[in-house]
């Protein structure tokens, strides 16, 4: 005991093994590292958390625009469960985010397998053409599509009518809207995932091809052996992103139907907007808000692990 | 009969080209109205290449027709304002994700992953009510704010990528022992380092808030406030008697930039191009 007297703290707990660095320790050796952060952090309190936990808390109120609201308990949420348009709008939302996701994730992964096969300078130029439609305005895009297909002065049409033949009305009747709708999304897409998919495959070891085709493996065995499995993780970062954000997607599809003819293509981001913004009643569009929330962060929950597994991140 | 490698040329270059015109004829359809007299824009006898009823009068009749050098002047603005306060967040905070060590990190890093994919149109109406008591609806600067809020999680996360694989991880030890601290090891010897990637992410944001329609559309009901996005979407939705040719023209001058640019700087922004979604 007498000995332990003459040491300094710091030998004490090494001695005993316990030299770990206390909380309060690594926020004094990494102030810095707030600093830093501190603008972020305001930023996000400000602009995203504090919005968010005053819209769930809005939930529970009549709250409309300019008006706080009182408490009303589980109105809104009975009111959601009792509304034909949000669960008609919900289901169609599954099915176009669904159609465009899928749809994305396959033309990409052929678009990028394609352009690999190039060489460098048209590679550039082709991924350039190939990849232009993610690049502009998603309202542009809406327009672009309404151009496109429109039945008197459209593309589609104009080229049905080349071969003889009358085409449908395709944002008007019982099917085509939704068709249009989602292949009008693919369309604006569908390169993001063709990127992500371009650069997994340019990071392949060319070796791994290499020692595949002395083992005598052909084409398509490499393929499956060896690109395949480095395509795993961009694939769940797709889907989950691009999950997200179609559930997320409101200019295109607004600009192309709005939801029409009538409600028959309604997202529910359209339905939401309606609501909030047509409606002012905000404490309703919040409620339909949240079963697109609920969506969405499913995907980022598998997003977060998917990234885990790796360390450059394709955030 | 075709060899092997002949015919799989023959199917790489089919697909190929099937693709570029997925992704070219919707412009092209476009493009060819721009050019049109308003005559030959709704004539049903107008070719698919009318090469000989090309007119760019329409490209005149934008500025001359509508306010629209008032509608690009405020896309440049507000797009313009939003890209230096997100840059001016978004450095410090990617540097911190990237390369700082700090408890609470990790939270934060996955709070900011769940914004960038939270569903922007609910996120509106919270964000509308506060800039509702706070007057900024109907305001440049208070669709400023709100793009630079719509652009933040981009450039963190573009600039976080930079911080961790483009600058090496000796180049701040060195600084350190030469006898700078962290800060101004960032300020003097990192951030000069990394002005390329910062100009690309500065270009990005700036297009992405040009883009942008769902924040302006939402926060503006006065004409003098509107950007080109939500010029389009009034005139389309407006009574008047259209003149496709125009219309089309400025949705020409609405996409050309984004995509002219992208085009030249992708192959130097690489898979940073991730983005965010249009909303």
């Amino acid at each position: 005991m007498a000995q332990e007297q003459g040491r300094t703290a710091d030998q004490i707990r090494e001695r005993y093994g316990i030299g770990e660095r206390t909380l309060t320790d690594r926020i004094k050796d990494n102030w810095v590292g707030y600093l830093f952060i501190i603008p972020t952090f305001i930023a996000f309190t400000g602009l995203f958390y504090f919005p968010i936990a005053r819209g769930v808390f809005m939930t529970f109120t009549n709250a409309s625009l300019g008006v706080t609201g009182e408490f009303i308990g589980l109105d809104n949420y009975a009111w959601l469960l009792t509304n034909d348009l949000f669960f008609y709008s919900f289901g169609w939302t599954i099915v176009f985010v669904f159609g465009t996701t899928f749809t994305q994730l396959g033309l990409g992964v052929v678009a990028a397998l394609l352009l690999n096969e190039l060489r460098e300078v048209a590679k550039d130029w082709v991924g350039v053409l190939i990849m232009s439609p993610y690049f502009s305005a998603p309202l542009a895009g809406g327009v672009i599509w309404m151009w496109f297909l429109d039945s008197n002065f459209g593309f589609v049409p104009k080229l049905f009518g080349l071969f003889g033949l009358t085409a449908p009305s395709f944002l008007a009747g019982d099917f085509w809207p939704f068709v249009s709708l989602i292949v009008a999304q693919t369309w604006h897409d569908y390169a993001y995932s063709a990127i992500i998919y371009a650069a997994a495959i340019v990071s392949i070891p060319s070796e791994q091809y290499e020692a595949a085709a002395l083992s005598g493996a052909g084409r398509l065995r490499r393929f499956r052996d060896v690109t395949l499995p480095h395509l795993l993780i961009p694939t769940i970062v797709i889907l989950s992103l691009r999950t997200a954000w179609n559930i997320a997607e409101f200019s295109q599809p607004f600009a192309l139907t709005g939801g029409g003819p009538g409600t028959q293509t309604m997202l529910m981001s359209i339905l939401t907007y309606r609501v909030a913004f047509v409606n002012t009643n905000f404490a309703r569009a919040y409620t339909i808000g949240m079963a697109m929330v609920v969506l969405s962060m499913s995907a980022a929950v598998i997003y977060v692990k998917a990234i885990d597994q790796e360390d450059d991140l394709y955030v | 009969m075709l060899n092997p490698t002949k015919r799989d040329r023959a199917l790489l270059y089919a697909g190929i080209i099937a693709f570029a015109l997925f992704a070219v004829v919707p412009y092209y359809w476009i493009l060819r109205t721009s050019i049109l007299t308003n005559f030959a824009a709704i004539s049903p006898d107008t070719g698919f290449l009318p090469l000989g009823e090309l007119t760019l009068d329409p490209y005149f009749a934008v500025w001359a027709d509508f306010a629209f050098p008032l509608y690009f002047r405020n896309s440049i603005i507000v797009a313009f304002g939003a890209t230096l306060i997100s840059l001016f967040f978004a450095i410090p905070g990617a540097y911190a994700f990237a390369r700082l060590d700090f408890p609470g990190r990790q939270a934060l890093f996955y709070t900011a992953v769940f914004t960038i994919m939270f569903p922007w149109i609910v996120l509106t109406i919270p964000v509308y009510e506060v800039f509702y008591f706070l007057n900024l609806v109907n305001t440049l600067p208070g669709i400023v704010i709100a793009l630079s809020i719509f652009v933040l999680p981009q450039n963190i996360w573009l600039l976080q990528g930079f911080f961790r694989q483009g600058i090496p991880e000796n180049i701040e030890e060195a600084a350190l022992i030469d006898g700078h601290n962290e800060l101004t090891a960032f300020m003097r010897i990192v951030l000069p380092l990394s002005a390329p990637a910062i100009g690309a992410a500065a270009l990005f944001a700036f297009l992405t808030a040009w883009n942008n329609f769902l924040w302006v559309f939402v926060l503006t009901s006065d004409e003098g406030v509107r950007t080109a996005t939500v010029a389009i979407h009034y005139i389309l939705g407006s009574d008047v008697l259209r003149e496709w040719n125009t219309l089309m023209a400025s949705v020409v001058l609405l996409v050309a930039p984004p995509v002219i640019f992208y085009g030249l700087s992708r192959r130097y922004l690489g898979e940073g191009l991730g983005g965010s979604p249009g909303g």
